[in-house]
């Protein structure tokens, strides 16, 4: 009987033994006398026991897990406090133009829309960069984080040298070819924008050979076959080169190029006359023009120039070179993505838009090769832009197939064996060395004196 | 009497707040796709008249699949369980609904036929061949097989509704007559399970039954995480620092977007996308 009540005068962490709590729970039932006491037996016996809970530890307070707060919301007013008194036209309406991309399907948040103009009135401000214009170029996703594009042209490039032995695996000088714009990422529209380095044709021809997705992160390498030559900033770079080049439209006789500059680029002008042609008429390739030339198969959109013979020199050979596609080159020539028999698909589909009024009728060009790329034009209203909203991945329209390994080496053929040589050939040849050393040096000490 | 100043998941209201996600909170933003202005006012009056039609416990965004020349929108309908027959619907103006067929097994294996790279047309009415096999010299050439659009695009909604639907996890709960519903204890979850793909699960995906296991257990944990998904990393979590809103995306399928506010019972899938599979993600992650 002892051992039975000292088991039951064990007491938990509150200081009570189950013996406590029966008696207890038996005197209040005699104190109160409840009529239906067997019905609420647990209840009374829970609400002794509460008399006896004693809160050791304060209640949680800290629910919700404190984080520092994130870059965007530190770095999102200094966007605010952008300096745009200046009078400005080398920003668009980004605002507008998204509206405009919207009926199309595409689009950024209005909220994302107007701190990017922010962002983009920010850099054309600032006077280091020395920059003409700026456009929005798109938002290329990635498995981590987005990257945010805008392109600029500079007012004063500093081209490099137009060529080196490299031949046509030269870059293109800043300002000519797919280095004639410069582009600004960034993973937050409210965080510094980044200035991408300027294109190798060998990354061009590398990027073309690949489908990769980009990581978010410009540092990070490029794991893949055959071998890209750089990081993934300058892989961005060549996808945006390759984006631009197939995907940036005008409508036709919007811009023209300057024949009367005597600059090596001859730069787009806007002509005189020009009336927008009926919004029904967008809707063929016909109306549609590349606003930058097209990459050739070398990697660059113009030939490299040739070295200036020197004297004496004979002229070199003249090569074989692939014809240079000039900008504003009509849409129409584009090279379908599939075209069988059954299956058709060409390079880009067209369609208009908010077509209730003529005068408000958006036209949109869709492009198949490049999902994600949209151009938009506004004939009344004689407006027009174009956007990339997508993961930088071409559409081949069929399975990829990487390319394969270079064929593994044959085997090294088996070194001949040669004879030993005799211990009696092996002096007298060592002897021969020596006896020239020692020659050698009387000369040296003979021209001293 | 007051009524709760909280829609009730069987009201118009409901089913108006769950569009706006996709319209007015501009989730699919974060990958660049919009709403336009037309479909999006479109889908503010059909949507309650669909449900009311055909008393759906919700109507649905599913998403925009593009075609050729124009695109479509689909929506689904939930009569009660989230598992159960569910009906899916498709327009091409945000007005005018019609119900997709139901496709038989035999329907989607001609289908699986198709060319990868054969996109949909835009035309409801088209009708595809599918490619015969070669046929030996002496027989007849057998007759072809014609594929309707309209039954290519149920067959593309439902292979990317089973295959990629995902839930936060405890947000759904299955009830003892298996039916699978909005757990109503669920309250969100926290930022760092919605940033990881385990935090996830596939609604379509149910887990081998366990006899064995609590009641508890088999009504909240039955489905398949989406930690599972092969490749790894095909699923891409990321925070939007602007709205709260954690987005995923499934590389498997590129356009499909799941989206979950931590710390709050809000979460919602969709698609825009071109309805096809991503075949080379081995070489691309």
């Amino acid at each position: 009987m002892a051992d039975v009540k000292a088991v039951f005068n064990q007491t938990d962490k509150n200081g009570v033994s189950l013996h406590g709590h029966l008696s207890e729970l038996i005197r209040k039932l005699l104190l109160e006398k409840p009529a239906d006491a067997l019905a609420r037996l647990e209840n009374i016996s829970l609400e002794v026991k509460h008399r006896h809970f004693v809160a050791h530890e304060a209640g949680q307070k800290d629910l919700i897990a404190v984080e520092p707060p994130s870059k965007w919301l530190t770095q999102s007013k200094k966007l605010f406090q952008v300096d745009v008194s200046e009078e400005d036209t080398g920003v668009p309406n980004l605002l507008e133009e998204m509206r405009f991309f919207s009926w199309a399907g595409v689009g950024l948040e209005e909220e994302v829309a107007y701190r990017l103009f922010l962002a983009m009135s920010q850099l054309k401000a600032n006077k280091a960069l020395g920059l003409k214009s700026v456009r929005f170029f798109g938002k290329i996703l990635g498995t981590g984080k987005p990257y945010f594009v805008v392109e600029g042209v500079q007012a004063d490039p500093k081209p490099g040298p137009a060529y080196s032995d490299l031949g046509p695996a030269h870059p293109e000088p800043s300002g000519t070819g797919l280095n004639g714009c410069v582009y600004f990422v960034s993973n937050e529209v409210s965080e510094p924008f980044t200035q991408l380095p300027d294109v190798t044709p060998n990354q061009v021809l590398a990027a073309s050979k690949i489908r990769k997705y980009f990581t978010g992160d410009l540092s990070a390498p490029v794991n893949c076959f055959p071998p890209f030559p750089g990081n993934e900033a300058s892989f961005l770079r060549a996808q945006i080169a390759r984006i631009a080049a197939a995907t940036v439209l005008v409508p036709v006789g919007k811009l023209q190029v300057d024949d009367e500059s005597e600059e090596v680029v001859k730069p787009l002008v806007q002509p005189e006359e020009y009336t927008p042609v009926d919004p029904s008429e967008m809707m063929s390739g016909e109306n549609w023009c590349h606003l930058y030339g097209g990459i050739l198969a070398i990697g660059r959109c113009t030939n490299p120039p040739k070295p200036e013979p020197e004297d004496g020199e004979e002229e070199p050979e003249e090569e074989d070179l692939e014809e240079e596609v000039p900008p504003l080159g009509a849409i129409s020539e584009d090279p379908a993505v599939v075209a069988s028999e059954e299956n058709e698909l060409p390079a880009w589909s067209f369609k208009l838009c908010f077509t209730q009024n003529a005068a408000y009728t958006i036209a949109v060009a869709t492009s198949h090769r490049w999902p994600g790329a949209y151009s938009v034009a506004v004939q009344k209203a004689d407006k027009f832009a174009s956007v990339y909203f997508g993961y930088g991945v071409e559409y081949r329209g069929s399975p990829f197939t990487p390319q394969a390994p270079p064929p593994i080496m044959k085997e090294p053929e088996d070194p001949e064996e040669l004879p030993d040589v005799s211990l009696a050939n092996e002096n007298e040849l060592l002897k021969e060395i020596d006896e020239a050393k020692i020659v050698a040096s009387n000369e040296e000490e003979e021209e001293e004196d | 009497m007051l009524r709760a100043a909280r829609p009730s998941p069987h009201s118009a209201l409901w089913c108006a707040a769950e569009l706006s996600a996709v319209t007015k909170a501009a989730i699919p933003a974060t990958t660049g796709n919009v709403l336009s202005l037309a479909h999006a006012a479109g889908m503010q009056s059909s949507f309650p008249l669909l449900q009311k039609n055909y008393k759906f416990s919700k109507v649905l965004f599913f998403g925009r699949i593009m075609g050729k020349a124009q695109d479509y929108l689909v929506a689904i309908g939930i009569e009660d369980s989230w598992l159960g027959q569910k009906k899916f619907f498709f327009c091409q103006d945000g007005v005018s609904w019609a119900q997709l067929p139901t496709p038989t097994a035999e329907e989607k294996a001609n289908c699986a036929k198709l060319p990868s790279n054969q996109l949909l047309t835009g035309d409801p009415s088209f009708q595809i061949a599918v490619p015969s096999e070669p046929a030996a010299d002496e027989e007849e050439e057998p007759e072809k097989v014609m594929i309707d659009e309209v039954l290519r695009l149920a067959v593309i909604v439902e292979t990317i509704d089973s295959e990629a639907a995902m839930a936060p996890i405890g947000a759904l709960s299955m009830g003892p007559t298996g039916a699978v519903l909005g757990n109503p204890a669920f309250t969100g979850i926290d930022k760092t399970t919605a940033m990881s793909a385990s935090g996830y699960v596939f609604i379509h995906k149910t887990k081998p039954k366990d006899a064995l296991a609590s009641a508890a257990k088999k009504s909240l944990d039955f489905l398949v995480s989406c930690d599972e998904l092969v490749p790894k990393g095909a699923l891409c979590c990321g925070f939007d620092d602007a709205s709260s809103v954690v987005t995923v995306r499934n590389l498997v399928w590129p356009g499909f977007l799941a989206y979950t506010m931590p710390g709050v019972a809000y979460w919602g899938y969709c698609y825009f996308g071109t309805g096809e599979k991503n075949a080379d993600i081995a070489f691309m992650l």
